[in-house]
């Protein structure tokens, strides 16, 4: 049996790579789909260089984000998916900008509250959404996602990558404008709709299935279960499929138990496949759960984290530490950790070669 | 940043300044008054002010007239003679040191307080390449902030030492909430209606 | 925009003894309109803040006339008249929210006309040896190359020998075309508050639109001005204060 192939630090034109990188607030995947073109799927800041941990990770491949990045997707207006985005789409000057073509109810409170300055920097990302969206609109480059829309290729050969939005679904890009009229007239929303826009941007997360060097892979953003059955996963799988099996797939939401969709893992999803997860917490509720991870554990033939979803008491000089002892009743928490895991595999590769970074770690 | 040439400036076009010539300016080096140089920010606004009495003299009732006497003498305060700063040693002065700023976000409101996502404001500047998490006491916040205590409200957080006028030193932490005008109905409106045809554009 | 990493973290500066933090708006303004009671209408404010501002208690001067409107909160002084408004507070804390403030009252009152507007900190610290408040002194402050301007005379000798001393330093840099016009000064002096060995420092970050076919800049333009750059004004003129104090 030969020995497994060690990837070389640049991938080769011909290897499939997926790079998932995640600490506990902040989730970004680089892939690689052939011959030096590169996506970039969310963002989030490396707190040790300030950068957008994207840029860093071809900075460190000696990439030049300006010539290899085709595409930028921010696949939802969350804060621990944008941080830094803006500055990845200047800094990919030629890649096409993708955003979701719905808007949750909570975007435009949002988008509402930033105009009256009413958001903090950071509390809503919607700094980051007016920044993208100013400069990928102003040079032409803005592409708003839907289901089944191709996001990218290099042209109709069958053997040419593919990079498609699986979501939002027609149904949610409706629904959402429908309530966007009713709230900027003040029309009363007609009662025989039964479903109403998504609430929280999750609901119109852009989903992304990559076809290309052989490989499939499926990204789940953090796209969850709607009781709406043409939106959510379930409009994914009955409308969207894209008609070969991914072998691999970034984990949608955390891991969340919201986003288990028995038919994304019957449908989209080849059996044992390499499954990718970043963790999230707020402080207080923690993702994935050990009963998620156990659910992940029995549909994934390798299943990843890309760092434990754990806080722990924050490294704080002496003296204010003190004083926050002495005044406040809580103590002050922050991440532990931060990971990187690396798949790669071209067409001669059995499965996929997995390397983990930082705290990241297989799951078993 | 590469700054221009710097060159000393003898002169500064009064016209157009934005820096505090007034009582609130009392920090700087003419807080006494006692120059006659022209550039004399109290006695500046004190003609203003005086040129103001002499035109609405028929309006203005007694009681104003006399807030505006108080006002206008009140300019040179706080009146520091060098004297008094000796005899009371070092610590006069009433000073706060914050040890440290978060800009926070409400993540989740419970019925006795709410847990907070924290980002240190570094002098001025609000770090969100990392952030902290606590949790918060409905104590720690002040009644008329109680109503602003909803998830994704921003907040901020300091804490640190006071020294009051006697030297004494306290420490504090307090909690307070970002304070915006209310939006009205018909801008929020507008600013739908923005995004509504920014989305039927695509 | 300075990367984070050139700043200095936690910004206690050794010495500080007093620091204030405003915002000047030069424009037209409806003083008595903008007072303690409208504010917190408006929500700027909270309503015992207001009632602080209006009560006898407050020993803070209080006047509210069509001419002139002025008056303190626990945290926050406002003296707004027809052709400027000011916004302060000596509290280091509270400085973000004096921004928000500033934010708030301009986006309150979107079209009125401003033309400039200031973002300003000052500070006296208490230098802590002679010899390092004199190399301060050299340094900012020359006093050689005045001496022999003011001509002999009954002038007292001061400490060093020298007849003259210098009251006050100001400094300015004007902005290039890439950011909005104005200027950065920079402000020292001996500190007539803090004595002996006091410094006074002031850094004025000075923003000017210019009228646009005819029609003057409003408060709207300068709201994201104060927004976008309050924490690089804040940061700088930490660093120029820092770089005056060290003395280096």
């Amino acid at each position: 049996m030969p020995e497994a192939r060690v990837p070389a630090n640049v991938p080769e034109a011909d290897e499939f790579e997926i790079s998932v990188f995640g600490g506990g607030y902040g989730e970004c995947v680089c892939i690689h789909f052939g011959e030096g073109s590169w996506a970039i799927i969310d963002s989030f800041v490396n707190p040790v260089t300030n950068a957008p941990v994207a840029l860093d990770y071809l900075d460190s491949l000696g990439l030049d984000p300006n010539d290899s990045v085709r595409l930028v997707i921010a696949s939802h207006w969350d804060d621990d998916h944008i941080q830094g985005i803006s500055k990845i789409a200047k800094e990919c000057s030629k890649a096409k900008v993708v955003i979701s073509g719905a808007l949750s109810r909570r975007d435009v409170r949002n988008f509402v509250a930033t105009r009256s300055k009413a958001k903090s920097s950071f509390g809503s990302g919607l700094s980051e959404m007016v920044g993208l969206i100013q400069t990928a609109q102003s040079e032409g480059r803005l592409v708003w996602a839907s289901a089944n829309k191709v996001l990218w290729t290099k042209g109709l050969v069958t053997t040419s990558p593919v990079f498609v939005a699986l979501s939002p679904s027609e149904d949610t890009i409706g629904r959402s404008i429908e309530w966007l009229v009713g709230e900027a007239t003040s029309k009363r929303v007609p009662l025989s709709l039964r479903y109403r826009a998504p609430d929280k941007p999750n609901g119109v997360s852009v989903v992304g299935f990559v076809n290309a060097l052989g490989q499939q892979a499926l990204f789940g953003a953090d796209l969850e279960n709607t009781p709406n059955p043409e939106g959510g996963w379930d409009a994914v799988v009955s409308h969207s499929n894209p008609g070969i099996k991914a072998s691999a797939f970034k984990i949608p939401h955390h891991g969340s138990k919201t986003s288990h969709n028995e038919g994304v893992w019957m449908e989209l999803i080849e059996d044992d496949p390499l499954s990718i997860v970043s963790p999230w917490t707020n402080g207080g509720t923690t993702l994935p759960s050990n009963d998620n991870l156990d659910y992940l554990l029995g549909k994934s033939g390798e299943l990843f984290l890309t760092a434990p979803p754990l806080t722990r008491k924050a490294t704080i000089t002496p003296d204010i530490d003190r004083l926050i002892r002495r005044m406040h009743g809580d103590e002050v928490r922050e991440l532990v950790g931060m990971g990187h895991v690396r798949a790669r595999r071209n067409s001669s590769d059995r499965r996929w070669l997995v390397d983990s970074f930082g705290d990241a770690a297989e799951i078993r | 940043m590469t700054p221009s040439q710097v060159q000393l400036v003898p002169s500064i076009d009064q016209a157009n300044r934005t820096q505090p010539d007034s009582y609130l300016r009392s920090f700087g080096p003419d807080a006494s008054g006692s120059t006659t140089s022209i550039i004399d920010p109290v006695r500046e606004l004190k003609d203003q002010i005086d040129a103001l009495l002499a035109q609405t003299t028929g309006i203005l009732n007694a009681q104003h007239d006399r807030d505006l006497k108080t006002f206008v003498n009140e300019l040179k305060a706080p009146e520091i003679r060098r004297q008094e700063v000796r005899s009371l040693g070092s610590f006069r002065l009433d000073r706060t040191l914050p040890l440290a700023t978060w800009e926070g976000v409400v993540e989740k409101r419970y019925s006795s307080g709410f847990l907070g996502r924290l980002a240190l404001v570094d002098n001025g500047i609000t770090d969100t390449s990392t952030f902290k998490f606590s949790e918060f006491d409905l104590e720690e916040v002040s009644e008329s902030d109680f109503e602003l205590v909803q998830p994704g409200a921003t907040f901020y957080w300091s804490i640190g030492r006071r020294r009051n006028e006697a030297g004494t030193v306290t420490n504090f932490s307090f909690v307070r909430f970002r304070r915006l005008p209310r939006m009205s109905v018909v801008a929020q409106r507008a600013a739908v209606k923005s995004i509504e045809t920014a989305l039927a554009g695509a | 925009m300075l990367p984070l990493a050139t700043l200095v973290k936690v910004g206690k500066m050794p010495g500080k003894e007093l620091s204030g933090a405003s915002i000047v708006f030069n424009g037209s303004f409806n003083p008595a309109s903008l007072n303690p009671t409208w504010l917190a209408d408006q929500n700027l404010i909270t309503q015992e803040s207001a009632e602080y501002a209006l009560s006898p208690d407050n020993p803070k001067p209080l006047t509210i006339i069509p001419q002139l409107t002025a008056f303190s909160t626990d945290w926050l002084s406002a003296q707004i008249n027809p052709a400027q408004a000011i916004i302060f507070t000596d509290d280091e804390a509270r400085e973000v929210e004096l921004r928000d403030f500033g934010v708030g009252l301009l986006s309150l009152l979107p079209e009125t006309p401003v033309d400039a507007m200031g973002i300003n900190f000052n500070a006296h610290f208490r230098i802590e040896s002679e010899e390092k408040w004199h190399a301060i002194g050299d340094r900012f402050l020359p006093k050689a190359p005045w001496e022999g301007v003011f001509p002999e005379g009954p002038w007292r000798v001061r400490d060093g020998g020298f007849r003259v001393g210098l009251r006050t330093v100001t400094a300015e840099v004007n902005r290039d075309e890439s950011g909005p016009p104005g200027a950065v000064r920079m402000e020292v002096a001996p500190s007539l508050v803090i004595e002996p060995l006091g410094l006074f420092c002031a850094v004025n970050c000075h923003f000017e639109l210019p009228r646009v076919a005819g029609k003057r800049a409003n408060a709207l333009d300068f709201s994201e001005i104060l927004e976008r750059e309050w924490p690089l004004a804040k940061s700088m003129s930490f660093e120029m204060m820092e770089s005056v104090r060290g003395g280096e």
